[in-house]
């Protein structure tokens, strides 16, 4: 009897539990077990089914998503898949974090339903691509500011440059500023020293 | 006799003048103080009222987050969920045997539905962005970014020099606001092809800078004066920070500087 994968499904909207439903019912390897709208029920009913699967929601009343694993995950072997309206990479890695196997969003294809589900058997975790790293630009000088050094180097006053960039006073300034503070230089000959150590043409 | 008689006039004479000058100049300085006490009872009214009015903007604003946050989790944690389950009938349909005239239409109410959760998401994300609270300013502003640079118009990109800098909720939400209705004005009215955005600490200072390569704006015409710019007012005002904007018709650039710790 064990020959189909056991699923368990857990959201607090029916129609997404209906639609899972739907899309899994026809695969002939796989056999849902059982469902609920909230953590409460599902924590009872995963205990007593222990299913190969079980596909829940982040956010459900009762327990949510994270909690249910925290107090299932020494009990029983079932492998959890959360479900997610996010594909926040701080939503993904917290549940990466807190032991669950898979993450998918709740508006994928079949395919990629599957393709999770597949995975997750063959104890693969299944996970987005993360989509992006927040690149840390610390302490480097913008184009803009990369021209003014390069006026100023060239002995250029602060009313030329404004005139030349058609910039206020006041902005070429704060430039200037910001421009010694990134570059921690306090004169013109340490900004000319700053442009040959890092290889600025001016 | 006629001297003694005199002179004693004479010291009269003094006495009532210095007694009248000294009478003048004890109104003199009688009203003079007067004077700057009520103007100093005024200006103290005036900064009581101001004082108020930025207490109730302030207030406004974290009630109009609130909504915000409860608006934006309904709009995608429901709704969109809902949605979500009802693409899930529909793909469900499409894999059945059908007409190719049904086929057609499954497949257009699904690429509608696609439409219609992809709306929602850019929607609530408008509203607040997911995990406001919990992300940096520089992240959630480089989410932002990402978003506009998907559009392709602009090329828009950040520079910040402390990434993680953990600031105030308030004043995280009030930078937040206040770039990204800058940003919103780039992509509206600016036409330009690029612009840059640096968050720095400066001492005690957070800068925020925004530049960008358009057509510019005069600060002074009514249209400029627009509720997004007297919005952005408000919020340096009620952080004390100061605004400065330089537009001409190669670029503008906006400096704010606020204060990282406001002693009230």
């Amino acid at each position: 009897m064990k020959d189909r994968i056991t699923i368990y499904l857990a959201d607090d909207h029916q129609i997404v539990i209906d639609g899972l439903q739907l899309l899994i019912n026809n695969e002939p390897d796989l056999l849902i077990v059982g469902t609920s709208n909230n953590g409460t029920k599902a924590y009872e009913e995963l205990l007593d089914k222990k299913p190969d699967i079980a596909l829940i929601d982040w956010r459900m009343p009762g327990l949510n998503g994270l909690q249910l694993i925290l107090n299932l995950k020494n009990k029983i072997s079932t492998q959890f898949i959360i479900l997610s309206m996010h594909n926040d990479k701080r939503y993904i890695s917290d549940a990466k974090n807190n032991d669950a196997f898979g993450y998918l969003l709740k508006n994928v294809g079949k395919d990629e339903l599957l393709r999770c589900i597949h995975s997750v058997i063959n104890n693969k975790k299944y996970f987005p691509a993360e989509d992006y790293v927040l690149q840390e630009k610390v302490r480097k000088l913008t184009p803009r500011e990369l021209e003014i050094l390069k006026l100023v180097i060239n002995e250029n006053t602060t009313q030329q440059i404004a005139e030349l960039l058609n910039l206020s006073h006041f902005t070429v300034e704060t430039h200037r500023k910001n421009i010694s503070s990134k570059t921690n230089t306090k004169t013109v000959i340490g900004l000319v020293k700053y442009a040959l150590d890092n290889g600025i043409e001016y | 006799m006629l001297l003694e008689i005199s002179s004693e006039i004479l010291i009269y004479y003094l006495a009532g003048t210095l007694f009248i000058f000294l009478l003048i100049t004890t109104v003199i300085i009688y009203i003079f103080l007067h004077e700057k006490k009520v103007n100093l009872y005024h200006r103290r009214l005036q900064q009581g009222e101001i004082n108020k009015k930025q207490s109730v903007f302030a207030a406004l604003q974290e009630g109009e987050e609130n909504e915000r946050k409860r608006l934006a989790e309904e709009l995608h944690d429901g709704i969109g969920a809902k949605l979500s389950g009802l693409k899930m009938y529909l793909e469900y349909l499409k894999l059945k045997n059908n007409t190719d005239d049904d086929k057609n239409i499954i497949q257009k109410v699904f690429g509608g539905m696609d439409e219609i959760i992809n709306e929602l998401r850019e929607i609530s994300h408008g509203l607040q962005p997911a995990l406001f609270i919990e992300k940096a300013l520089a992240q959630l502003v480089f989410d932002y970014i990402e978003q506009l640079n998907s559009k392709g118009y602009c090329n828009y990109e950040l520079f910040c020099d402390t990434p993680n800098l953990k600031i105030d909720l308030p004043l995280k939400s009030h930078c937040y606001r206040i770039l990204t209705e800058l940003l919103h004005n780039i992509h509206k009215h600016s036409k330009a092809t690029s612009a840059l955005i640096q968050i720095i600490v400066v001492e005690d200072k957070l800068q925020l800078i925004v530049e960008d390569n358009g057509i510019g704006f005069n600060k002074n015409q009514p249209e400029a004066k627009g509720t997004g710019l007297l919005n952005i007012h408000n919020r340096v005002d009620i952080n004390k920070g100061t605004l400065n904007i330089d537009s001409s018709s190669s670029g503008t650039t906006i400096i704010i500087e606020l204060p990282l710790h406001t002693d009230a």
